[in-house]
């Protein structure tokens, strides 16, 4: 069965063309007013100040500087995911993923408020935030990223998260895993629990995996790592496990899920998980990676489904549930796109797109995206996915071409790869934020 | 006047509409001229599913449902779109077992997942659910990895504490490829079928619960299922193409 429930503008667009009377048009574009105000080319709140949210200011700022543009971002200073295990590995300082807003509203006239967007009322077209002020929007953005389920695994909650770090937020969460690493007595075992799909970056865990293992090779000789997988199968999996046999021999140890790798109880308190077949494993340093949501406002704004994501049309990212909003990044549901920041980044330029055409009274345009996720398996040894996506059937697919680095390639070809990575993290942060903090 | 006209384009269906899922035939071959009802059977499953070798899915009846005197005798998972419908089964033989199953199933594309539940009085329940399959291109398989041959590592999870008369959660794994028949080598060869076709509970020695397992349950199968509190031992007995059996007993003392 294709979706059968009918998207407004859609009907509305086989409306016009099934009629075909010009005689009605006025009136159609009148009772489909968008509220927005004569006088200006629209107002458009975006709400979640990362790779997603920030590059759609930035974009629709670039496209139609008349637009009226109000970013909504808790956080003065935001520190990305990518790269967070180069800081976890003591590869990077945690200033040198901190990125800021300066750009965005001195360079591109973006209205960036630090606050907490608490509440969406799709039907009056509003946003409350957390100092008490009311955003009235022609459309809304919303790429607010993960919010993790506490309780999903018994005992892990937010004041667990104090002692047995997620870091899937990149920030504070870092500096305590980092600092817990350091403070690891050689021998002690890094202990990492690993969600089941969807979750934020597929390779990430395997990739922190990598790094802590090059961290322990040179500080912690007696150390391991322990992945306890909630999955059979991982993201570049071949190439990880080459990889890791190459760089460290038997220093990482992952437990699928029929190896009963599952983890359904932690003790942060004593560093110790259960897994689903009753297993115990204690820990040196614990990292509990939890199932996760979209970001607690697309639930408030009720664009979520069953399963806690936001449905979105393919070819604009407009939420399937609310009109004129609009989600992107981690939080919608873009599969077989990752939810990476690379993603995020290529969507916001796509919504900016749709954004500018909708208001203009433009057809979106037709959209293709790319991603690519680099993984350090040590600072000199990179491997990648890249692929393109388009919109066939009105589904957003994979198109063919895309693919993974070779297995069995040469050290420099590992390098190279690594260099690139480095080179795409400075890329991307330039298109994004455009500043440092 | 263009509300209504809105109105009534939203009631038409852009897309084609889903087949009635008790028209599948053999949905239809198992309900025999019988109408199922359409509340009761809970199926839960993830509307998109990142990677189709192992689908985590819910089955749970409410017995409430059912007529005074009548029980419910088995439940039954088929996929719309595999090379083969079967998923898996379930026949309940005593009143010990509950009708609340999770296992794990492989879907091949996105497609339609029916349940279907039948009582020993005729009467039936049915459920059904779109599950969208997006293979991700991140995922590459690990050529290293051994592939087993036969039944290895049976595990069964008993709770940490049971309460007394309260209903108990187990939880059950065996490891084996399920092989399909259909899957092909690097080579093109053709590997043979291997599959684990039952497990069998005897509760007290007395049979409970009969599992059938087909080629669209995940490799590795895992059954959790919630017996009575008042059960004491627990005989889980797995058996596959060839006839080998694997035999786990376990005590259930408060």
């Amino acid at each position: 069965m294709k979706n059968n429930k009918p998207s407004f503008s859609l009907s509305r667009r086989n409306l016009l063309k099934g009629l075909g009377a010009a005689s009605l048009l006025p009136l159609v574009s009148a009772c489909s007013s968008t509220g927005l105000s004569s006088s200006s080319a629209g107002r458009v709140v975006i709400v979640g100040g990362g790779f997603g949210g920030a590059t759609a200011a930035k974009y629709i700022k670039r496209f139609n500087p008349a637009i009226d543009v109000t970013l909504v971002e808790v956080n003065r200073t935001f520190h990305t995911c990518p790269f967070s295990n180069l800081v976890l590995a003591g590869q990077r300082k945690l200033e040198d993923i901190a990125h800021g807003y300066t750009e965005l509203k001195e360079v591109y006239g973006v209205k960036v408020i630090h606050a907490r967007a608490e509440d969406v009322d799709p039907i009056a077209h509003t946003v409350k935030l957390s100092t008490g002020t009311t955003l009235h929007y022609d459309r809304l953005v919303l790429s607010p990223g993960i919010d993790f389920r506490w309780n999903a695994i018994e005992g892990y909650d937010e004041a667990a998260a104090e002692l047995a770090p997620h870091a899937w937020k990149a920030g504070a969460q870092t500096t305590l895993l980092r600092n817990q690493l350091e403070a690891m007595e050689d021998g002690g075992t890094f202990v990492m629990s690993v969600p089941d799909n969807p979750f934020r970056c597929p390779p990430g865990p395997y990739e922190r995996a990598s790094l802590v293992a090059s961290y322990l090779a040179r500080h912690k000789p007696k150390s391991k790592v322990l992945i306890l997988d909630a999955k059979d199968n991982f993201s570049k999996q071949g190439l990880f496990t080459q990889g890791w046999r190459e760089l460290y021999g038997e220093r990482i140890e992952w437990v699928s899920l029929s190896n009963d790798g599952k983890v359904t109880r932690v003790d942060a308190a004593r560093g110790e998980v259960e897994t689903e077949f009753g297993t115990r494993h204690k820990a040196g340093v614990l990292n509990v990676i939890p199932p996760q949501k979209a970001g607690i406002i697309a639930e408030r704004a009720g664009v979520t489904n069953a399963d806690g994501w936001v449905p979105v049309k393919p070819n604009t990212f407009e939420s399937e549930q609310a009109k004129d909003v609009y989600v992107i990044g981690d939080a919608s549901i873009a599969a077989p796109m990752p939810k990476s920041g690379f993603s995020a980044n290529a969507q916001g330029k796509v919504v900016a797109a749709a954004i500018v055409a909708s208001l203009a009274g433009f057809e979106p345009v037709n959209p293709t995206w790319s991603n690519t996720c680099y993984s350090l398996l040590s600072p000199d040894y990179g491997i990648t996915v890249a692929d393109v996506y388009r919109i066939e059937d009105n589904k957003l697919v994979a198109a063919p071409g895309g693919g993974v680095s070779p297995l069995d390639a040469s050290p420099a070809f590992r390098k190279a790869e690594a260099d690139y990575a480095r080179g795409w993290y400075e890329a991307i942060a330039q298109d994004t934020w455009g500043t440092r903090y | 006047m263009i509300r209504s006209l809105l109105a009534l384009l939203l009631t038409v269906p852009l897309s084609v509409l889903a087949a009635e899922p008790a028209q599948f035939a053999p949905v239809a071959q198992l309900l025999s001229g019988g109408v199922p009802l359409e509340h009761g059977l809970k199926l839960d499953l993830p509307s998109v599913s990142e990677d189709g070798s192992a689908v985590a899915v819910g089955i749970q009846f409410d017995s409430k449902q059912l007529q005074p005197g009548d029980r419910l005798a088995s439940v039954h998972l088929f996929a719309t779109e595999n090379p083969r419908p079967e998923l898996i089964s379930f026949r309940l033989l005593s009143e010990h077992v509950l009708a609340d199953f999770n296992t794990r199933i492989r879907l091949s594309e996105s497609q339609q997942v029916i349940a279907v539940a039948l009582s020993e009085q005729g009467h039936s329940w049915i459920s059904s659910k779109e599950v969208r399959v997006t293979i991700s291109g991140c995922l590459v398989p690990d050529a290293q990895q051994e592939t087993l041959a036969s039944m290895q590592d049976p595990r069964i999870a008993l709770p940490r504490r049971i309460k007394s008369g309260e209903p108990v959660e187990l939880r059950t794994l065996i490891k084996h490829p399920m092989e399909t028949g259909l899957r092909q080598t690097a080579d093109g060869k053709l590997v043979a079928q291997n599959l684990v076709q039952t497990l069998q509970l005897a509760i007290d020695k007395q049979p409970a619960l009969d599992v059938q397992f087909a080629s669209g349950t995940a490799a590795n199968p895992y059954v959790r299922l919630v017996v009575q509190g008042k059960s004491k031992e627990l005989e889980f007995r797995w058996q596959d193409q060839q006839g080998v059996e694997v035999i786990e007993v376990r005590q259930l003392s408060l």
